[in-house]
């Protein structure tokens, strides 16, 4: 039997970063996929990123992860999202070459130290007193280890439903893991079922261009990983077109073998990215949908279709397909599917992702009943890290609100759970202003070297930054304007409004019509790059809100990390409602904080719990 | 504070001593099984239940045989003002029998209420919000119709469905603002910049009426206190004595009747009035009218509102000059021309400020006095029932807040939503405040500790 400190089951982007990170903390580690082409997979969009989406990715570049890194190796274009509306939530996106980018993870891992990639599949998870001690394969084969992780996507018991047919399977052309529930609810684990779905792929040749609005990248391509210095390649464009009156009109005649609206699906699909014929149903008064025209590759001739995701049958996808402006003549390589699977009701878990029911046993990514790249990606860091200091002896890492969307999104999961597939957007963090996706270096880098992942060089090269942003922002806080004709000039000639006395450049600055521009009134900027500036500029204009959402923190962390028991027993504390004292008891919070955002949680009953709390030593 | 819900409470529910009816109160999951057994009820044994919302009558029995002859009632959970299983029994109001009848429960096993606790279940339970239990506190101690109606409306939920109405334009403002951040793909039409600031500006306008309507609530609810002031002989103590309807100031032909403040309470227009009566301000006084006159300007200044009453059968003086002067000084002022029933001599020289003409002696004019005066406690509408008012500094600090954070949301729209909805999340923050959603230890203890026992 071959022996392990960690073992990934699966090679998505939760699993990626989960045997990266393990691996890089020197445990050994081996990630188990069924087939090593399909690492990194892009299952669904080939994009990275967006609001919400690119403060996760820059955090985990921050903490030393591979996403942005691979992202920026394989980008086709990349744009920044929420230019005009605040810095906060001002959002690199990048559309990936999927192709490239399962190349350059497979590099990446292929270069980790510690890591084997094993072909097979998880038949079992082999657990003793309540810990877990490695997993059975399909082959036979057993691996020993003292930590699980289990990245599993869309896999367990998966089911994938083209109208009315219905094929098992994880993802188009691959089998489900089909014991691998068994084992889990065997361990105790109460599995739940989701939904998600896919367009169908579109060859690049079929479509006339001309007939879809072009939309280019940026010039220069925002990188997404503070470590790339510049992107060198050639982008690629995206496309708009627009579904009809006639497009909608044939989806409709597809419901009756639509196994959305027959029944068919029992698993509960993300509202905030439905299919076209949920679309359909849900506004009837929209007589168009827009739809993005994403490249797939520089490699192949995929075009996927952003905003039509569908299970309809195929010769209806077909027929609206060829409704729509530039796609009448188009051929599908692939049709879209929706996919079933079992997840594990987030509230099993801690926040060290670690599960209740079996020590070492780790879940990361969509099991967890997320949606999305970025999201499966952070929870895999997070569960390769601790699974890591697990093995090692070492404390757990607990992510808090206040420091990260990673932090946000985990804590969600585990104290409230989610009914549908959970989505990362900016408006779930409390502390969005100071969380933003330009100093997630300044939130983590720190913690990434305390951990040991983040490189020194990388390090090296964030105190540097730091170093130079701070003696910026002092130099800002220390100079004066005055309204002499050589600076009114200046102002003018570079588009910023007059100063009618003298005033603190900072003071200034903090005007909403005021950028800090190269070649003005702020002096020398030569030694700063851009991303310097910017962010010089955020923490100037923004220092009034940081200052209350940090006093804020600070006044909430006090009873937000009063720290309760995993041992409390919650049942039977008189004046809490059965129905509390049980959620309370399955979720098992370690701060009062987490237990204050349990769905139904009232004032009364925080009020009891800490009575409770306060009293209880006296009592006994 | 106790937050422990599950025992059984008791306490005698009205004021002490003498009284025609003493009513005990009983709440808690065992209200039920620990009043039942000691109520024997005509034609019925002890021990036998009690039907929800039913009046019996019968005798109350104590470990020493019968307490009294009384009324009960048993409303069980959640009909009831704490939502828990409740029993009230009404006795006659000796404070022997009182204190017996709650003793007998006690030792049956209930616990001493404290104060407040009831209206605090009320509240943990979710029966009622914070504010509505304010309300309640204020009803109990109002002491004026006005204050009564006031607090009424608070109970009620007024301030509260106000509040909501505001909450509502925020969330959707909110939802707005944090679509077009969290979906800039996609296509649906948020409100504009322009849309979204004038939803902020309207809900800060209508909390602005809230916060005006504070100065008035405040005299609803702790009264008015309203110095007259005027030459000698103005007939200051005359109108004093007219207005409560009793002879409290001695009235005179003699200029300089009256000497030091007399001060006197009473209810004016369904508002609770402290009327002070000063010296005339004579320019050429003596020693102890010097005092005096020392005194009313002191009390003019430090009063809520003043009248100036001036003598319409007499030319303008000197000393009127200097009434009128004191007089514009305070914020709440009112010009009042006596002695309407004789030829008028008097030259009113102030265009800007029109006086109210009354004669004391014939009673005229009086009701409009009111009237005037009453708008001083409520230029918002206090008295008619439409409008609610503010009466707590905690609401009124609180309202100015969120109408500060919208404001400031308005203006930021343009810079960037996302600070604009930091401030609307703010806002939300103060409201929830308002509500009791969110409250620290401290908030909660300093309000049910205003009640009485058994409130």
């Amino acid at each position: 039997m071959k022996r392990f400190d960690v073992i990934v089951a699966g090679g998505g982007h939760a699993g990626c970063e989960a045997a990266h990170a393990a691996a890089r903390l020197g445990c050994a580690t081996a990630m188990v996929v069924t087939d090593r082409l399909s690492i990194a997979r892009m299952s669904c969009n080939p994009a990275i990123g967006g609001p919400g989406k690119s403060q996760i990715v820059r955090e985990i570049d921050a903490l030393g992860g591979l996403m942005a890194r691979v992202t920026d190796r394989a980008g086709l274009q990349w744009r920044t999202l929420n230019g005009a509306k605040g810095a906060a939530v001002r959002a690199c996106r990048a559309q990936a070459d999927t192709i490239e980018y399962e190349t350059a993870m497979r590099e990446e891992l292929a270069a980790t130290p510690n890591l084997s990639i094993i072909e097979g599949t998880v038949k079992d998870i082999l657990a003793k007193d309540g810990a877990v001690r490695g997993v059975l394969l399909l082959s036979g084969d057993e691996l020993a280890a003292n930590a699980v992780i289990l990245c599993t996507g869309t896999f367990l018991n998966g089911l994938l439903h083209t109208g009315l047919t219905q094929t098992p399977g994880g993802r188009v052309g691959e089998g489900p893991s089909a014991h691998l529930s068994d084992s889990l609810k065997k361990l105790g684990l109460t599995l739940g079922r989701l939904k998600t779905g896919t367009p169908a792929r579109l060859h690049k040749d079929s479509i006339n261009w001309d007939a879809a609005q072009e939309q280019p990248g940026d010039t220069p391509p925002p990188p997404m990983s503070y470590f790339t210095k510049k992107i060198g390649r050639e982008q690629l464009p995206c496309h708009i077109t627009h579904t009809n009156a006639r497009t909608h009109e044939i989806i409709r005649t597809g419901f009756g073998r639509s196994p959305l609206f027959t029944g068919v699906i029992q698993g509960v699909g993300p509202r905030y990215c439905p299919s076209i014929e949920d679309k359909v149903v849900r506004f009837p008064e929209r007589l168009s949908h827009h739809i993005f025209l994403e490249p797939v590759s520089r490699h192949n001739d995929e075009i996927y279709p952003n905003g039509i995701s569908t299970s309809l049958p195929e010769d209806i996808q077909d027929e609206f397909l060829r409704s729509i402006p530039g796609l009448e003549e188009v051929k599908v390589i692939r049709y879209g599917y929706a996919v079933e699977y079992d997840f594990v009701p987030p509230t099993q878990t801690y926040p060290t992702l670690e599960s209740k029911a079996v020590g070492g046993l780790y879940l990361a990514g969509q099991i967890n009943g997320t949606s999305g790249y970025e999201e499966a990606a952070g929870q895999g860091l997070l569960a390769g890290i601790n699974a890591a200091r697990k093995v090692r002896g070492e404390e757990p890492v607990i992510l808090s609100r206040a420091e990260s969307y990673i932090g946000v999104m985990v804590d969600d999961l585990t104290t409230l759970g989610t009914e549908e597939p959970y989505r990362m957007f900016t408006s779930r963090a409390e502390h969005r202003l100071v969380m933003r996706q330009d100093n997630a270096d300044q939130r983590l880098c720190e913690l990434g070297r305390i951990i040991g992942l983040l490189r020194e060089e990388q390090y090296r090269e964030y105190r540097e930054r730091q170093g130079r942003i701070q003696s910026l922002v002092k130099r800002l806080r220390g100079e004066f304007l005055n309204p002499t004709p050589e600076t009114m000039t200046l102002l003018r000639n570079s588009g910023l409004p007059p100063v009618e006395m003298s005033i603190g450049i900072a003071q200034y600055m903090k005007r909403p019509d005021v950028a800090l521009k190269r070649d003005s009134v702020f002096g020398d900027l030569a030694a700063f790059d851009d991303a310097d500036i910017e962010r010089a500029e955020t923490e100037i204009k923004y220092e009034g809100y940081i200052a209350r959402q940090n006093r804020w923190i600070e006044q909430m962390g006090k009873i937000e990390n009063m720290p309760l028991e995993k041992e409390m027993n919650y049942i039977g504390i008189s004046g809490l409602s059965v129905e509390l004292q049980q959620k309370l008891e399955k979720v098992k919070p370690l701060t009062f904080g987490r237990a204050s955002r349990i769905a139904g949680m009232t004032p009364a009953a925080l009020s009891i719990l800490m009575i409770h709390l306060k009293t209880r030593g006296r009592n006994v | 504070m106790r937050m422990n819900l599950d025992d059984t409470i008791a306490a005698i529910a009205t004021p002490a001593g003498e009284g025609g009816l003493g009513v005990i109160r009983v709440s808690g999951p065992s209200a039920h099984r620990i009043a039942a057994p000691l109520f024997f009820r005509k034609g019925g044994k002890p021990g036998d239940p009690l039907e929800s919302h039913r009046l019996y009558f019968g005798t109350l029995l104590g470990a020493a045989g019968p307490v009294d002859e009384v009324c009960v009632v048993y409303m069980r959970s959640p009909r009831s003002y704490t939502r828990q299983d409740m029993v009230e029994i009404s006795c006659h109001g000796s404070p022997a029998v009182l204190r017996r009848a709650l003793n007998t429960l006690l030792e049956a096993g209930a616990r001493m209420a404290e104060p407040g606790e009831f209206t605090k279940r009320a509240f943990l339970s979710g029966r009622i919000d914070l504010s509505q239990a304010e309300g309640i506190i204020d009803l109990i101690k109002a002491r004026s119709e006005g204050a009564a109606r006031a607090a009424f409306g608070l109970m009620q939920g007024g301030l509260s469905q106000r509040i909501e109405a505001v909450r509502q334009k925020l969330v959707w403002t909110l939802s707005h603002l944090e679509a077009s951040i969290d979906f800039p793909d996609e296509e649906f039409i948020t409100a504009t910049d322009d849309e979204l600031r004038k939803t902020l500006t309207e809900a800060a306008r209508r909390l602005d009426i809230l916060i005006k309507s504070y100065d008035g609530g405040r005299f609803l609810k702790h009264g008015l206190s309203l110095a007259i002031i005027g030459k000698p002989n103005a007939g200051k103590s005359s109108l004093l004595n007219a207005l409560l309807e009793e002879e409290r100031a001695i009235v005179a032909e003699i200029p300089g009747t009256t000497r030091d403040l007399i001060r006197a309470e009473g209810e004016l227009a369904g508002l609770k009035v402290e009327l002070i009566d000063t010296a005339g301000l004579n320019p050429a006084p003596d020693e102890v009218e010097a005092e005096g006159i020392r005194r009313a300007l002191k009390a003019a200044e430090g009063a809520d509102a003043v009248i100036g009453l001036f003598d319409g059968a007499r030319a303008w003086e000197e000393s009127d000059t200097k009434v009128l002067e004191v007089l514009k000084k305070a914020r709440l002022h009112l010009a009042v021309i006596n002695k309407a029933d004789m030829p008028q001599l008097i030259a009113w020289p102030d265009a800007a400020l029109a006086p109210v003409k009354i004669s004391v002696k014939e009673m005229r004019g009086l009701d409009q006095l009111l009237t005037k005066i009453a708008a001083f406690a409520h230029d918002a509408q206090a008295l008619n029932h439409e409008e609610p008012v503010v009466t707590r500094a905690r609401h009124r600090e609180i309202f100015c807040r969120i109408a500060g954070d919208l404001r400031r949301a308005a203006d930021e729209i343009a810079a960037g939503r996302e600070l604009a909805a930091a401030s609307v999340w703010d806002a939300l923050e103060e409201i929830k405040r308002f509500t009791g959603e969110s409250y620290t230890e401290e908030v909660l203890s300093a309000i049910f500790d205003e009640f009485c026992v058994g409130k």
